[in-house]
């Protein structure tokens, strides 16, 4: 091939992909993609249940690096932290760092590949079923991208009585660091702990036994279409990725290997975003949230809300006024 | 010039008459406070509105409030009523509810509250009575380690409690 034909090559291909590019495959939602990936060609098999197989053209990377960038759990420490941070520098109260997840690094060290590492997720998340259920069967990846398979984030907000507070707070910390959790926050009237998925109910349990609940919310929000749609697109941008970088080897003019680059940083950003978007679900996943409010009321809509009977010596009771002597 | 015998005698019958009167419009209750505390001047605790109100060295209160009883309810509904404005608006922790009765036969609930204040632990409890005329509500309630060691005898004072 001349020099001259290679170039046209080269710049036809860069022409398609970023015509592709701005039809909006790397950002549109998962419905929107599949349509336009259709238009160009593309498939997306694993929309269909079959384990790590991606819409990508010929040349396509193998499976295991496409899976590589959905399920790299070693991120949790500095992401978790910074949240959590952003969380406490609103808090007036004394806020005290947040401890880091035990176990988390090694476990990390030791799945090894990305299927190992999401079939590690999964089983964390699972509850195991009962006995002569499901005998044999085992939860894997692809089950995890199957349609209508859910991962659920648990989260659940106490408003415990003002009582006892620093002891109720220490002892919250120990039921965090035995259920195999940790303490993500704690201020004065706020203490936010993060427990295994497996154990939250008996973390919940635990900590509502520790003093009188005022008022309690548990919430169960299933990520799993978020999480599949996210990976999907990842996927797809990582194979564009290769492509770009493939047609920016080639680029033998500057113009040309301009463009591919450009398009590369976008895709290279839009990337970087939906893996961020992916560990926070995998660690709101795999650890559920627990927040214990040692307050009254703690939002301003409940006090709204909050019906009052028309009788003022009510309003008169309490410590304040009766150890107000003169 | 010495004053008439008739007037003397007038003057003891109006005296007489002030206080049969004034006995009838005193506190319709009666409450012994234990000898570590000290009560204090009821008129003063009158403007703040309680009928008694007695103190100790360390700060622990115990009072008597009356309330007319103009709404007529059951010593459940004013007993529940005490209790959420207390746990659920001021964020107490209820630590207990008893059933109690008055020095004088009526029942009553005693009611157990915890709330912190500024980092120290606090005990407040309460005694409810219904009458058909009044609601008694006798408090105590003090910093935990000074109110806790008097528990008992708060507790007995706010069960003798007489009531009309």
């Amino acid at each position: 091939m001349t020099n001259t034909t290679r170039t046209r090559t080269v710049l036809r291909g860069a022409l398609a992909l970023l015509a592709l590019l701005a039809s909006g495959c790397g950002s549109a939602s998962a419905g929107a993609w599949r349509e336009t990936t259709s238009t160009h060609g593309l498939r997306d098999d694993a929309d269909e249940g079959e384990e790590g197989v991606d819409v990508v053209g010929p040349g396509d990377a193998p499976r295991a690096e496409h899976m590589e960038v959905s399920y790299s759990i070693d991120r949790f420490e500095a992401q978790s932290a910074s949240e959590e941070q952003r969380s406490a520098a609103s808090d007036r109260g004394r806020t005290a760092a947040p401890e880091p997840p035990p176990d988390w690094g090694a476990a990390s060290e030791r799945a090894t590949t990305p299927i190992e590492r999401i079939d590690r997720l999964i089983a964390q998340v699972t509850p195991a079923p009962a006995t002569g259920e499901r005998a044999g069967s085992t939860d894997t990846a692809s089950d995890a991208l199957a349609p209508g398979r859910q991962l659920l984030i648990y989260t659940a907000v106490l408003n415990l009585a003002v009582h006892h507070v620093e002891d109720q707070q220490n002892a919250l910390v120990a039921i965090a660091r035995a259920h195999g959790g940790f303490m993500a926050r704690r201020s004065g009237s706020e203490v936010v702990i993060r427990v295994p998925a497996m154990r939250f109910e008996e973390a919940l349990a635990a900590t509502e036994a520790l003093g009188d609940i005022l008022g309690r919310t548990v919430d169960a929000q299933d990520v799993g279409e978020e999480f599949r749609d996210t990976q999907i697109r990842l996927r797809n941008l990582e194979a564009m990725r290769q492509r770009l970088e493939e047609l920016l080897r080639l680029a033998d003019n500057i113009e040309a290997a301009l463009a591919v680059e450009q398009q590369l940083e976008r895709v290279t950003t839009e990337i970087e975003l939906l893996r961020g978007r992916l560990r926070s679900l995998e660690d709101r996943i795999a650890y559920s949230t627990i927040t214990v409010h040692f307050r009254p009321r703690p939002t301003a809509q409940e006090r709204v809300d909050e019906f009052q009977l028309p009788f003022r010596w009510l309003h008169r009771l309490g410590l304040p006024r009766l150890m107000e002597v003169r | 010039m010495s004053r008439p015998p008739a007037m003397s005698l007038l003057s003891r019958v109006f005296l007489c008459w002030v206080a049969l009167t004034t006995a009838g419009c005193g506190a319709p209750f009666e409450m012994s406070v234990p000898d570590t505390f000290v009560r204090l001047d009821d008129d003063a605790q009158e403007r703040d509105g309680y009928e008694m109100r007695s103190v100790t060295n360390d700060g622990v209160v115990l009072a008597m409030q009356v309330i007319e009883h103009k709404v007529e309810g059951s010593l459940a509904f004013w007993t529940e009523a005490v209790t959420r404005r207390i746990r659920d608006a001021q964020g107490y922790a209820l630590l207990g509810t008893q059933e109690v009765h008055a020095a004088t036969g009526q029942p009553g609930n005693l009611v157990r509250f915890g709330r912190d204040i500024r980092g120290a632990a606090y005990r407040y409890t309460v005694a409810i009575y219904v009458t058909a005329d009044h609601i008694f509500i006798a408090e105590a309630g003090g910093r935990e380690d000074a109110y806790v060691p008097l528990e008992g005898s708060i507790e007995a004072a706010l069960v003798a409690v007489e009531l009309e």
